[in-house]
């Protein structure tokens, strides 16, 4: 079930709120894992059993590690866990990845070429297992207690508003939360601002520039104009989009009483690939710190094991994405921006360069990559960069603008200006509650009559 | 006390918005089929489908949105471009075609097989309707699809076809009436009237047979491109306005004489697109008045040109019938640019 439908605001929410708010203290971790596995359960059924077995793998695995008499057994434990947990995650997301790069391989050789059947990729598995080694690793590392009991641990890993697309919540973060919340009327509607600002982020930017984009993208000599404009509105759909699902996820979390952490800040102003970091899925990139940078050794073996480090992180972070090689070599841009800042001393929010050349730098390196992001192989993404380099044409073609249409223009305007100039615009406003009321109203209208006029807004991050 | 009730308003107003329509589709939806799968989420989808078609706000807000953009922008959907004086034109004249065809090949194969069965094809280029009405658009087409349709003649030319050119003669056409229905992507009823004339003249054979087209009342015309500029009710204030369409009906004289035992002689078979295959335009009709031979309509709507050829000619029909003249009526738009040069 996505957010962004009609089944889930107008069928699946109102029944959870009202059921929740209906229900004693006691019963409602129990009421958030039903409907957390009823909300995944809509997709498939059938996949609801990997959610629970990598949930089991990493309680019990976490439960044997925090009870081991020794390091070795809590190793042990650790490893085991994490390998179960990441062979499934392996077999699902990269096991056709592999044989066919295995295959081509063979090919090259003069031996046969093989394949497997096509496999299903459960929605929401990298998500999950990032989770769950996270709570593994946490409980054995002491810096979370092992999770009160069975049933809060299971409905914190299915907990359905970070679910499927994140942001990658870590269970010491809510531990307390599922012992203790509060719920207000301030809370709520302050929950119910976010979830509509989010589902106006998603459905009147991203779901409107996504054509542009999707049109750009599919033209096999683009211009430069268009190859640019392209990746523009593909920036800006994926912002839109991934941003649009974490304010809702926050926003239902905080209508349930769940504080989550904020999972993007203004990234589109960074002046740094580092700083991009620390504005871009803020819980990957903690997670990717704590749990891969670090143990592979972080900044502590001097310059070039740092520059090593950051770029098997960034490699990873990228194949975590999906199987392909350009999010191989999306992660190996990042990787190699950050070492290359690094080695030039660079820090977050502090550029050596004036403010208009270090952002344009660091946003033409961010947009680059988004061209590996999105093009579904690397002969695709080559196209746009040929287009890009202005080795077709330079300006817009006819055809190209008489499929433009001017809605998606203008949301491309409004997305960049919010993107780029929101926090400042933000800053300088002063909005007075009912003033705020009258604007969530009118997202919600506006985000109602969208949706119901397109019916279809699958979220982009879904795919991961 | 005011705190509370302003903390209180956003949640409750929220509330209800969700509330209400959801209490409305819970119980209005009927379920699916019990032997949809829960397992593979068949039944989930079947369920979602029925749940939003009843969703009591999607039409209006569907024709809102149009309306709007309409109001805004004089847009509505990239599949449509919105001209002069409501002229409306698919996209598809505006872009390469999907599928790759050589379209010389194509050609040349065709009439090969035909002509060892003694058949002479009759290849006929469509112009685009953007070709015929290019005044009615904001800006000229990209450079390789204004010569395409040039290009296009200069192959059957090469491939020894006679210069059939129904570009010129809907354009000079206009001056009598609209060759092309101003919300359809096709041509009207009297520019398909004018092809056929000048088919006619061109084959230099003429069949025994008289028909006789009648003029019916004008009726109300909904094209083919009327569904992406659809406003629904907001259409008194903003909309592309109703056309209307002058159909005709060819049918044979009652005293024309038939063979022995009642059969005919079957001149011409046309294949090709919804231009010959939709009954409004007449086109069968009208070739079969100009001519005077009976017509088999083998075109086929939403195929393309090239289909509709490839099955005649696969499944023997072409040959079994054994006409004089097959008439290919070949949509430009159907056919790539590039591989022209």
């Amino acid at each position: 079930m996505i957010f962004a439908s009609h089944i889930f605001i107008f069928g699946f929410l109102p029944l959870f709120l009202a059921t929740y708010y209906l229900a004693p203290a006691r019963a409602r971790s129990a009421l958030i894992l039903l409907a957390s596995y009823g909300f995944y359960g809509w997709w498939r059924v059938d996949y609801l059993g990997l959610v629970i077995a990598i949930s089991l793998v990493s309680y019990v695995a976490a439960a044997a590690a925090a009870r081991a008499a020794s390091p070795r057994a809590r190793k042990c434990a650790v490893t085991t866990g994490v390998v179960l947990i990441l062979g499934a995650l392996g077999y699902f997301k990269y096991a056709t990845f592999v044989v066919g790069l295995t295959s081509d391989l063979g090919v090259a050789l003069g031996g046969p070429g093989f394949a497997i059947d096509a496999i299903i990729l459960p929605i929401g598995i990298s998500f999950l297992s990032f989770q769950a080694i996270s709570y593994i690793i946490d409980v054995a590392r002491k810096d979370a207690p092992p999770a009160r009991n069975l049933i809060d641990y299971l409905a914190f890993v299915s907990l359905f508003p970070q679910l499927i697309a994140g942001p990658v919540l870590r269970y010491k973060d809510l531990a307390d939360q599922f012992v203790q919340r509060t719920h207000s009327m301030e809370k709520f509607g302050l929950g119910v601002r976010r979830f509509v600002e989010g589902l106006a982020m998603k459905l009147l930017i991203a779901d409107t520039v996504a054509p542009l984009a999707d049109r750009a993208f599919a033209l096999t000599d683009p211009t430069m104009a268009e190859a640019w404009l392209g990746t523009l509105a593909y920036s800006i759909q994926l912002l839109f989009d991934f941003a649009g699902y974490s304010s809702m996820a926050i926003g239902l979390g905080l209508m349930v009483g769940f504080t989550f952490t904020e999972n993007f800040n203004a990234p589109y102003t960074s002046t740094s690939i580092t700083e991009f970091w620390r504005r871009w899925h803020i819980s990957l990139s903690a997670w990717l710190r704590d749990y891969l940078y670090v143990p592979l050794g972080g900044n502590r073996g001097g310059a070039i094991a740092t520059y090593r480090n950051l770029l098997l992180t960034m490699v990873l972070g990228g194949l975590w994405h999906g199987a392909n090689v350009t999010f191989i070599l999306w992660g190996a841009l990042h990787g190699a921006a950050l070492a290359v800042e690094k080695l030039l001393g660079v820090r977050a929010g502090q550029s050596r360069l004036p403010f208009g050349i270090s952002w344009v730098t660091t946003m033409v390196i961010v947009m680059i990559g988004w061209v590996l992001f999105r093009a579904p192989t690397l002969a695709d993404a080559l196209a746009m960069y040929r287009g890009m380099l202005g080795l077709n044409d330079v300006a817009l073609s006819s055809s190209f603008l008489y499929a433009t249409q001017s809605v998606e223009l203008l949301a491309l305007c409004i997305g960049g200006t919010l993107a780029t100039l929101g926090p400042r615009l933000k800053a300088m406003s002063v909005t007075p509650p009912q003033r705020g009321l009258t604007t969530t109203a009118c997202l919600m209208i506006a985000s109602t009559l969208v949706l119901s006029a397109r019916l279809n807004s699958p979220f982009l991050y879904f795919q991961f | 006390m005011f705190n509370d009730v302003q903390n209180s308003l956003l949640p409750t107003s929220f509330a209800l918005a969700i509330a209400v329509p959801a209490a409305l589709g819970l119980a209005t939806t009927e379920l699916p089929r019990a032997d949809l799968s829960v397992m593979s989420g068949t039944y989930q989808r079947a369920y979602e489908d029925r749940f939003v078609d009843g969703f009591p706000l999607t039409e209006i807000s569907r024709e809102a949105y149009t309306a709007l953009n309409l109001a805004l922008f004089n847009q509505t959907d990239p599949e449509v471009v919105i001209g002069a004086d409501d002229w409306l034109f698919t996209t598809e004249e505006f872009r390469a075609p999907s599928a790759s065809v050589d379209f010389a090949a194509e050609i040349r194969a065709t009439a090969d097989e035909l002509a060892q069965h003694g058949i002479r094809l009759v290849p006929i280029i469509i112009p685009d309707k953007a070709r015929i009405y290019a005044d009615k658009l904001p800006r000229a087409r990209d450079a390789e699809l204004s010569v395409r349709y040039d290009a296009a003649l200069d192959v059957l030319a090469t491939e020894g076809f006679e210069g059939l050119d129904p570009a010129t003669w809907l354009t000079a056409a206009r001056a009598e009436g609209a060759t092309f229905m101003r919300t359809d992507t096709h041509w009207s009823p009297f520019g398909a009237e004018q092809v056929a004339n000048r088919i006619s003249d061109a084959l230099g054979a003429r069949g025994s047979l008289n028909f006789e087209t009648q003029t019916l009342a004008a009726q109300d015309f909904d094209g083919d491109l009327m569904p992406f500029v659809d406003t629904g009710r907001f259409a008194p204030w903003v909309g592309i306005p109703q056309e209307h369409v002058d159909l005709s009906q060819t049918t044979k004289r009652d005293d024309d004489g038939l063979g022995l035992f009642g059969d005919e002689e079957i001149g011409i078979v046309l294949v090709g697109t919804s231009f010959s295959a939709r009954a409004e335009f007449n086109f069968d009709g009208a070739l079969k008045a100009a001519t005077g031979f009976d017509v088999v309509n083998l075109a086929v709507e939403g195929q393309g040109p090239f289909a509709p050829m490839s099955e005649a000619l696969a499944d023997g029909v072409l040959t079994e019938i054994a006409p004089q003249f097959v008439i290919w009526e070949i949509p430009e738009r159907y056919i790539q640019p590039w591989r022209l040069k």
